[in-house]
């Protein structure tokens, strides 16, 4: 049961937002505590045993793998956080009940994705949550929201497909719909290389990979803050559980994939840094921060591509990487939805400055941060890899490092300077309390996430130690990016304001294709509903209308239509069907 | 005269009495009639609940009549029938609900709903046949039973519809004809039996039974709407709501799909079949149906075509499944039997629930509709994501069990084709779902009347189905449900000694 109640309850809290006179106390009291059952499995839950339901979908089994646990938590703690800031946030709003049961939904598929531990019931809860965070995409119901929500939305019609041919080729594979055996039958299967293909890019629609990545910065946006909390802090990270369960890591050496993963991940982590500099909305550059990120645990995952024991010493830094950048970049979403409202002075303004910069030095992996201890680790871990000597990019990887830390940075400062001129802007109402206290609960779990999960989860992962070395290793990237961009805003004063790509920059093209295939058809129209099917009754018909005359023919039709024709024709049928029998046992 | 021969003549008369008493039936008693519909329908459920339990306590029911020529009117219930008879029987029974709250008050409803009871009564016929002569009895009968009801309306449009469905499925039956005929030249009278029965001819005969099997597919082809077969069926949707509804999901083309389903299973066994090299050129025509459908669904406005192109497609996934060697493939092509009339059924229901509380029939026209008619829309959400494939809907169990099978029988491509058509269903059934739930209503409809969004009868038939649509997907590893039926068939078709 134990298992079950995670996500059981948001569906049942759900269950209460039709029923007027509850909807005000489900909303207010029990939306914000639905994702509660799943934060405490995570916190105090047994590592291993689990639950099996034969009678449930194909068979279904539930309990943690070796990364549930820390995916649980990240997941938990930011639907929690939301949840209680979305109160504040949509306490006014007319369609907060609709934006309610979606967030209810979305929550249920995502818990239960993490939960799942075979194919299919991964596939469903990944599934519900995909078709669920639609509603919340489209929630702002203006122009750009309606853009995003299409736009999302066909992106993950592509991604299912894709991911679905993915689970096909791999449950034949392995013959079973066990997660634990999948791994290992994609590593020695036949069409290895389909299935890893089908399954990077399926997933990678919502881990935000290229090309794949176009619709984050159209839909983070958009959504109302908590929303985009969980899309680019714990959602985006199904994604990447899925590669995690597909591609066959630790199940022995692919340098070939190793080396695309490495490429595709430093790709995305430094392109997505220039298109999103060009931003002139602070949300769309953190989504384009979020894509960024994601290349990192790309590049992650091709090194752990690179053999058994790489595998190893990766897998818990991936997971300490991703649980600090979800956090974070929950806490920077949450507080760009504030940024409005703060205020020009008082008190409130420095906490709130204050608070926006330890997230975002959280990412840029700033000293005494976890983002420090997991880069770090991450380091030690490359350079293990790296000797190993079986994949060259991996030593690659190593020296890029520090440079991704410099581009993150520029990234977020450049966040950071669009905050500070909105902060400057006229206040829009005020502060709901639940609002700043979600967020300060965020915040205090960020700083201890990291030293938390090390100790209960058991991962051999040193501490941040403070020397000298240590705290100028960190910092120098984060010096250099900044100073890259002030040289950026000086050589570019005055022309800055147009954004230089457009938000989800290759998206255009997909437009563009899309509306002159319109137009190309519109010119060589596609034959309307009313021609060009086949019916062949109709010449037969003309037919019979040119030898006879028509009017016999309805006459006809009309006698059909009395009770008796039908009976007579139906016992005429009979009758010629035994003086068939006698021709055909006769030519015997 | 004991029981296991008398109820498959029971259940069959329980509709066809019901049919036959309706037309001396007045028109002007309502009461009547409909105590005479939902009895029938209420009787035959029973009788068929009652050969189900007893089917699976090891009874077997049959009723055997000899023609002449020593040829039988045989019926048998066996696993395939009690599948279709069951899935006709409970569909029947909602429908009658949904026929008597639909045509309220208006006129020729004795003709209809006796014509009607008969339309089931050839169903169930076509579940039970035991051979080929019997099936191929009420399969004719049930096109000349089907007429009246296409051409209810009595409007021009509905007469050239009818005659368009008269032309195929007459012509269909008379090809499919010669072939029984044809076939029965080379064996003698036979029973369908799971293993088939034409693999003790000799090798002298495969071209003639190739050339037989292509008549055979030909004439059950038409009402299974194969492509370039399918035409009628798209146009014979200016029939009634609940007759569209049976005639998609248990009736016309689920005799014409079920009849290729024995014919590959039980006259020429599917090891024979694929073994004469039968069954890929079927694979590839019911390929090009499944998507060919989609895309002419893709540029349908009216809401009832767009369902009826669907309908094109989805109906091959049965053929398909049939054509794939392996039992994990006859389970797919199954249980998307019994999976697709649920969910088909339920979209028809809704589309006729938009017809004729609001009087819209496009899609266009349905904007905002989700607010005016919740509980509606969301059967017909449910419905259509089923048909999508997404999991945990009844459509995913069947695309599950069907890609498996495929790559089982060594036909990966199939997969292809599964999620090509997935994307195509989305492409035609989220906008609807869109323009339902989140845009604007255009107004103008009028006022609710009563407590609900529409008559209870016309309410209470699609809720019903579109939770069945989430329960047999949920529960597909319980046993009774059309997934476990489905296992059982495959069972015993594939590893047990006949």
């Amino acid at each position: 049961m134990i298992w079950l109640l995670p996500i059981l309850a948001p569906l049942v809290v759900a269950l209460f937002l039709p029923v007027t006179r509850l909807a005000g106390f489900a909303t207010k009291v029990l939306v914000p505590l639905a994702p509660l059952p799943a934060l405490c499995l995570a916190l105090f839950g047994p590592a291993d045993g689990g639950a099996v339901f034969e009678w449930w979908m194909l068979g279904s089994r539930f309990g943690f793998g070796p990364a549930g646990q820390v995916f649980l938590l990240l997941t938990g703690a930011l639907w929690l956080v939301a949840g209680i800031y979305g109160r504040g946030y949509l306490a006014e709003d007319p369609r907060g009940g609709r934006f309610h049961g979606f967030f209810l939904l979305t929550m249920a598929g995502n818990i239960g994705l993490i939960l799942a531990r075979d194919v299919p019931a991964f596939y469903t809860f990944f599934a519900v949550m995909t078709f669920a965070a639609y509603g919340l995409v489209i929630h702002a119901d203006t122009p750009a929201a309606r853009r995003a929500a299409r736009i999302y939305l066909i992106a993950a019609v592509v991604g299912e497909a894709l991911l679905l041919g993915a689970i096909f080729l791999a449950v034949q594979t392995a013959q079973s719909t066990r997660i634990t055996d999948i791994g290992p039958a994609v590593a020695v299967s036949e069409s290895r290389n389909l299935i890893m293909f089908l399954a990077f890019f399926g997933f990678g629609v919502k881990a935000g990979a290229l090309p794949f990545h176009f619709w984050l910065p159209l839909a983070h946006p958009v959504a109302p803050a908590p929303a985009s909390a969980v899309l680019s802090g714990a959602m985006i990270k199904a994604g990447l559980l899925g590669w995690l369960h597909f591609l066959p890591l630790g199940q022995g050496e692919f340098p070939a994939w190793s080396s695309f993963c490495i490429v595709a991940g430093l790709v995305a982590a430094f392109g997505a840094v220039v298109v999103g500099c060009a931003q002139t909305d602070s949300k769309t550059t953190l989504a384009y921060s979020s894509i960024s990120q994601m290349g990192v645990m790309t590049a992650m995952v091709g090194v752990g591509l690179a053999g058994e024991e790489a595998w190893v010493v990766t897998l818990p830094v991936l997971l300490l990487y991703a649980l600090n950048h979800g956090l974070a970049k929950g806490a920077l979403f949450l507080g760009a939805g504030m940024a409005p409202s703060v205020g020009r002075s008082g008190i409130g303004r420095w906490v709130f400055v204050a608070g926006l910069a330890m997230a975002a030095l959280a990412i840029a992996a700033a000293p005494w941060t976890g983002g420090a201890v997991a880069k770090d680790a991450l380091k030690a871990a490359v350079n293990v890899v790296g000797a190993g000597a079986s994949a060259p990019l991996v030593e690659w990887l190593g020296r890029l490092l520090p440079l991704t830390t410099a581009a993150t940075s520029l990234l977020l400062g450049r966040f950071f300077w669009l905050e500070w001129r909105a902060l400057r802007g006229e206040r829009q109402g005020r502060l709901h309390p639940s609002m700043w206290l979600s967020w300060l609960i965020l915040l205090l779990g960020l700083t201890v996430a990291v030293g938390f999960s090390t100790s209960r989860y058991g991962f051999d992962i040193p501490g941040f130690s403070a020397s000298v070395p240590t705290i100028w290793k960190g910092l120098w990237p984060i010096l250099l990016g900044l100073a890259l961009l002030l040289v950026g805003r000086r050589l570019l004063a005055g022309k800055a304001d147009r954004p230089a790509f457009p938000k989800g920059d290759v998206v255009v093209w997909f437009e563009g294709l899309a509306g002159w295939m319109r137009a190309w058809s519109r010119e060589f129209p596609v034959p309307g509903p009313s021609h060009w099917h086949l019916n062949f009754a109709e010449p037969l018909e003309r037919l019979a209308e040119s030898e006879r005359r028509s009017d016999f023919a309805n006459r006809m039709e009309r006698k059909l239509r009395y009770r008796s024709v039908a009976g007579v024709l139906f016992m005429l049928l009979l009758l010629a069907f035994v003086a068939l029998l006698v021709f055909g046992s006769s030519a015997r | 005269m004991n029981l296991e021969f008398l109820l498959p003549l029971v259940v069959l008369a329980s509709s066809l009495l019901t049919g036959v008493l309706i037309f001396f039936v007045d028109e002007k008693h309502h009461f009547l009639r409909t105590a005479l519909n939902l009895g029938g329908a209420t009787l035959k459920l029973v009788f068929v609940g009652y050969i189900f339990w007893w089917t699976f306590q090891g009874r077997e029911f049959e009723a055997r009549f000899t023609l002449v020529l020593g040829f039988d009117f045989l019926l048998r219930v066996d696993l395939l029938s009690l599948i279709f008879v069951t899935l006709s029987s409970i569909l029947w029974f909602f429908t009658t609900i949904y026929a008597v709250g639909y045509l309220e008050g208006s006129p020729n409803r004795t003709r209809f709903f006796g014509f009607f009871s008969l339309c089931v009564t050839a169903s169930t016929g076509i579940a039970l046949a035991g051979n080929l002569i019997t099936f191929f009895i009420f399969y004719e009968f049930l096109t000349v039973v089907t007429y009246p009801l296409v051409v209810h309306r009595g409007t021009e449009k509905s007469l050239r519809a009818g005659r368009t469905y008269l032309w195929y499925t007459i012509t269909g039956g008379t090809v499919l004809f010669l072939g029984v005929v044809w076939i029965h030249v080379l064996t003698g009278p036979m029973d369908f039996v799971h293993a088939g029965v034409l693999m003790d001819l000799g090798p002298e005969h495969r071209g003639t039974l190739i050339v037989i099997f292509a008549i055979l597919i030909g004439g059950l082809g038409v009402k299974a709407a194969l492509v370039p077969l399918h035409g009628w069926l798209p146009v014979a949707m200016v029939a009634p709501a609940p007759v569209s509804a049976l005639l998609h999901a248990v009736a016309v083309v689920k005799a014409g799909a079920f009849g290729i389903v024995r014919v590959v299973y039980d006259v020429y066994g599917v090891e024979f079949a694929t073994s004469l090299g039968l069954l890929l050129p079927l694979a590839v025509l019911a390929s090009i149906t499944i998507l060919y459908g989609s895309l002419r669904a893709l540029v349908q406005d009216d809401l009832k075509k767009r369902l009826a192109y669907s309908t094109v497609s989805q109906l091959s996934y049965i053929v398909l499944g049939v054509t794939m060697l392996g039992p994990v493939a006859t389970v797919g092509a199954l249980v998307h039997l019994i999976h697709q009339g649920i969910m088909k059924v339920t979209l028809f229901f809704c589309a006729g629930n938009f017809a004729e509380t609001l009087g819209l029939h496009r899609v266009s026209e349905l904007n905002g509709i989700g607010r005016r008619m919740p509980l509606t829309m969301a059967a017909f959400t449910a419905a259509a994501f089923g048909m999508i494939g997404l999991p945990p809907l009844a459509g995913f169990v069947s695309k599950w069990y069907l890609a498996l099978g495929a790559m089982e029988a060594g036909h990966p491509w199939v997969v292809g084709v599964l999620i090509g058509s997935s994307v195509l269903n989305a492409a035609y059934f989220l906008p609807i779902v869109h323009a339902a739930w989140f845009k604007e209503p255009d107004g103008g409809w009028p006022e609710k009347i009563g407590r609900f969004e529409a008559p209870w009868m016309l309410l209470l038939p699609p809720l019903t189905t579109a939770a069945a649509t989430i329960g047999v997907g949920i529960w597909a590893s319980a046993p009774y449900t059309p997934a476990d039926l489905a296992r059982q068939v495959a069972e015993l078709m594939y590893f047990t000694e006949p």
